[in-house]
Formats: C-alpha cells, sequence, structure tokens
C-alpha cells in the first residue's frame, strides 16, 4: 500500500513547509486541543488519557515533524503546570504525531478514513505508544504513574508476576492504549471528514 | 488530578520584575542541585525555598492553594501504590483492611515524589510570577528566534483561552441535555458531543489567526522590536549570585546533612 510521493522533495524542505506561519500557529491550538481533550476525559472520569488528540490532527494537516513538536511540547507544558509525571512521556507524545504522519503519507490513513483504517492505525499506534512508554513507566516511575491503568498493572502483578514488572506495565498500557487512540482517531476522523480540503495543507 | 491552567498574577513585588532568564537560572540550580545530591534535606531546604519566595512575590495564598490542589491527591495516590505495588517492597509496615503497605515502595515513593514536588513547584512558580510577554522578550534579548518565541508565548496564552471555551461547550451541552455523570457507556458517550465542537472551533480560529498576524508582518524578513524592552537589573544579578552563592555551598558540603 505504498505510494511514493511524485517528485520527492528534500527533508529540509520539508520540515520548512511544515513549519510556515500555519504550521506555527497550530502547534499552539494543537497543544491546547491534547489539553482540552485530557480536561474532557477526567472531567468525565474515563480510564483513558485522550491527551493526543490535537497531536493526530497537527499530523494530518501538517505533518509528522509539526505534531512531533506539538506532542512533545504538550506534555512538557503538562509536566511543569499540573502532572508531575508527564515530562518523559514528550517522546511518546512526538512518536505518535510522526507515526500517524506518516501512516497518512503512506496512505494507510486518509482524510476520509474507513474503520478498517481506523482500526489498524491504531493498533499501530497504540503498539509504537506502548514500546516507548512502559519502559518509561517502569524505569523512572517503579512502574506506577497515577492514571487508570496502574490498576491493572497492580492486578497484573498480584496474579504473580507473569515475567516481572516490565510484563505488567506494558500489557496494561497496551490495552489502555489501545482503547485510547481507537477512540482519538474516531475522532479525529469525524473532524477531518469535515474540514474543507482546501484547508489541508498536504 | 485537577487542571490548573495557570497565569500570571500581578503582585507589587521585585520578583515579577525579575528577569525570567534569572527565574530559569534558578530551576536550573534546583534541578541540578536535587538531582546530582540526592540529598532529602536538600530537596526540603529547597521546597522551603519556593514557598519563601511566592511569600516575597507576594502569591502566597495562591500558591499554597494550586500546589495542594494539584500535587497532594497526587502525592498521596503515588504513596498509596509504591506502598502496595513497589517490587522492591519487602518489609511491611503496617496493613490497611488486609492490604500490605511496605516501607521500601513508601521510602521510594517519598524520596522521588518529594523531589518531583520541589521541581514542579519551582515550574509553577515560574509561571505563575512571570508575564507571559516578558518570557519571550528575555529569550530573544539573548538570541532566541522570533518564531520559536511565538511557539512558547502562543501556547501559554492559548491555554486559559481553549479552558475557557470548554467550560462554555460543556454548559452548552449540558443545557441541551448531555448526561455527563452515570454509568460508564454514557460518560464515553458524553465525549464526542464535547470534544468535536471545541476542536472544530478552534480549528476555524487558526486560519482567521494565520491571516492576521501575517498582515501584522510575522513572516516578513526584518527586525522584530519588541513593545516591552527586558534587561538585566542589578537585582537580577544579586538574586543570581545568592542563590548561585547558596547551591555552590550546598555541592561543597557534598550533601553532608
Amino acid at each position: 500500500m505504498k505510494k511514493i510521493a511524485k517528485g520527492k522533495i528534500k527533508f529540509g524542505q520539508e520540515l520548512k513547509n511544515e513549519f510556515n506561519t500555519f504550521g506555527l500557529v497550530l502547534i499552539p491550538v494543537a497543544i491546547a486541543i491534547n489539553w482540552v481533550g485530557a480536561y474532557f476525559a477526567q472531567l468525565l472520569k474515563l480510564p483513558i488519557w485522550l491527551d493526543t488528540i490535537g497531536t493526530m490532527i497537527s499530523a494530518i494537516l501538517v505533518g509528522p515533524w509539526n505534531a512531533a513538536i506539538a506532542g512533545a511540547l504538550t506534555n512538557l507544558i503538562k509536566w511543569i503546570t499540573f502532572d508531575p509525571v508527564a515530562g518523559p512521556y514528550a517522546i511518546t507524545n512526538a512518536a505518535i504525531g510522526i507515526t500517524l504522519g506518516m501512516l497518512y503519507r503512506k496512505g494507510w490513513f486518509s482524510a476520509k478514513p474507513t474503520v478498517s483504517q481506523i482500526i489498524k492505525s491504531g493498533i499501530i499506534i497504540a503498539v509504537v505508544a506502548t514500546v516507548i512508554s512502559a519502559p518509561i513507566t517502569v524505569y523512572m516511575f517503579g512502574g506506577v504513574t497515577g492514571g487508570g491503568v496502574d490498576l491493572i498493572t497492580a492486578m497484573l502483578l498480584g496474579t504473580g508476576g507473569m515475567g516481572g514488572l516490565l510484563t505488567a506495565v506494558f500489557s496494561s498500557e497496551l490495552i489502555g492504549d489501545l482503547l485510547d487512540k481507537l477512540i482519538s482517531l474516531v475522532v479525529v476522523g469525524v473532524i477531518i471528514e469535515n474540514i474543507p480540503k482546501k484547508y489541508f495543507k498536504q | 488530578m485537577a487542571l490548573m491552567i495557570t497565569s500570571f498574577i500581578q503582585r507589587d513585588s521585585f520578583i515579577q520584575e525579575l528577569n525570567p532568564i534569572s527565574k530559569i537560572f534558578l530551576i536550573l540550580l534546583v534541578i541540578a542541585s536535587i538531582i546530582i545530591l540526592d540529598n532529602l534535606y536538600i530537596t526540603y531546604f529547597f521546597l522551603i525555598n519556593v514557598f519563601f519566595l511566592a511569600y516575597l512575590a507576594k502569591i502566597e495564598k495562591e500558591f499554597v492553594k494550586g500546589i495542594t490542589i494539584v500535587m497532594l491527591p497526587i502525592a498521596v495516590w503515588f504513596l498509596i501504590i509504591h506502598g502496595i505495588v513497589n517490587p522492591a517492597g519487602k518489609t511491611i509496615l503496617f496493613k490497611i483492611w488486609f492490604i500490605p503497605f511496605r516501607k521500601e515502595g513508601l521510602l521510594f515513593a517519598l524520596n522521588f515524589g518529594s523531589k518531583l514536588v520541589t521541581i514542579i513547584s519551582y515550574f509553577y512558580f515560574f509561571i505563575i510570577t512571570t508575564y507571559p510577554g516578558d518570557i519571550v522578550g528575555s529569550f530573544s534579548k539573548i538570541g532566541l528566534p522570533y518564531k520559536a518565541g511565538f511557539l512558547i508565548n502562543s501556547s501559554l496564552q492559548m491555554l486559559p483561552l481553549m479552558q475557557r471555551r470548554a467550560e462554555k461547550i460543556l454548559e452548552a451541552q449540558e443545557a441541551r441535555g448531555l448526561k455527563v455523570k452515570g454509568k460508564l457507556k454514557d460518560r464515553f458517550k458524553a465525549y464526542t458531543p464535547l470534544i468535536i465542537p471545541l476542536i472544530l472551533g478552534a480549528l476555524m480560529e487558526t486560519y482567521e489567526r494565520v491571516l492576521a498576524i501575517e498582515i501584522r508582518g510575522f513572516s516578513a524578513k526584518v527586525k522584530k522590536t519588541h513593545y516591552k524592552e527586558v534587561n538585566f537589573e542589578k537585582k537580577d544579578l544579586i538574586f543570581c549570585f545568592t542563590y548561585l552563592f547558596l547551591t555552590l555551598i550546598l555541592i561543597i558540603g557534598g550533601g553532608n546533612f
């Protein structure tokens, strides 16, 4: 399913395209969307984060690297204002942006996403996110970060720790991430279906 | 975790007038000390210090309120989970109901948690005592490109705006009968009617904003001037040197407390 862009542009130019005025103005907006996404999730006491919707939208409207910056900055700002554990996961947020941006470029996720595209992309992104987050959770925070998934981790450990802390955290993160990313992608899909084509910059 | 949108609080004290770089310098000193020295007494020294600075900045009430609302639930949660689940835990200190709380886990939570709380407190202190316009101004004085400064400034401005938007949408949808409490399924279903209007509104505004700043010459390749000049003054030097001195004493003392 690989589509190669006709006339590949150099990477330097590609970066500049992603950080034009529109890209720059979108970054704070993406950060704010990530923020409010998380806010609503907490308000409704949902067990998942939903703090990457802005990153994902940026990935599609502008590109992977813009989304990476938006995602990373989101976590850094979250870190210094109210969430003591959010900082290191800036890498995860950035990776999610890069992954979705690449998926979009390669056609795996389109401007009018089908259910199967959403599910496939969701799984890929969830796995990427888990693979990056789980070691951070284990080695920096001893396996616990204050989110809903901690309870799943505790449960898994209680059942005789099949393979230790890393496995337990990995599993609980994966469950959380699958749910989180799938729902986020659904929201993203609805949004970009309703944005006129001319507003897409890529 | 309570959501705190932090905004600048204007009070009549020298802390608000300090160059933001000085405060960032302090934050870096604190981070370096806490991580290098790995000493709980030093951590608590810096924690007390930031409350002292909050008092000097005349924002102690807001500061304490902010820190407690945000940190306390997390700290308690941290202690509980690590006390029970942390793999390093062996010695049982006490039991609540029939759940054992282990010493090593609790110590880890106390140690790591205190460091985290202290460092975050400094960032929070920085945010509420620094006028956002000054942040960008001071950075560009030391060579930060104005577009990066725009990013930082814009992000900090956007958050309270978006928060207010979110609250308006919440009220509007609740007035239309949206259920935000109750069964998990209902709560999940309530998510999209809240987030989608917000995102669409925010995106439409983005396009307008791009137009607005372009018209004001955002991308024009000319030298930008500042509305308010931020300089290094005597108080900045005194502030920085005092804390540098203190930190050096602590480091030389080798954390022997």
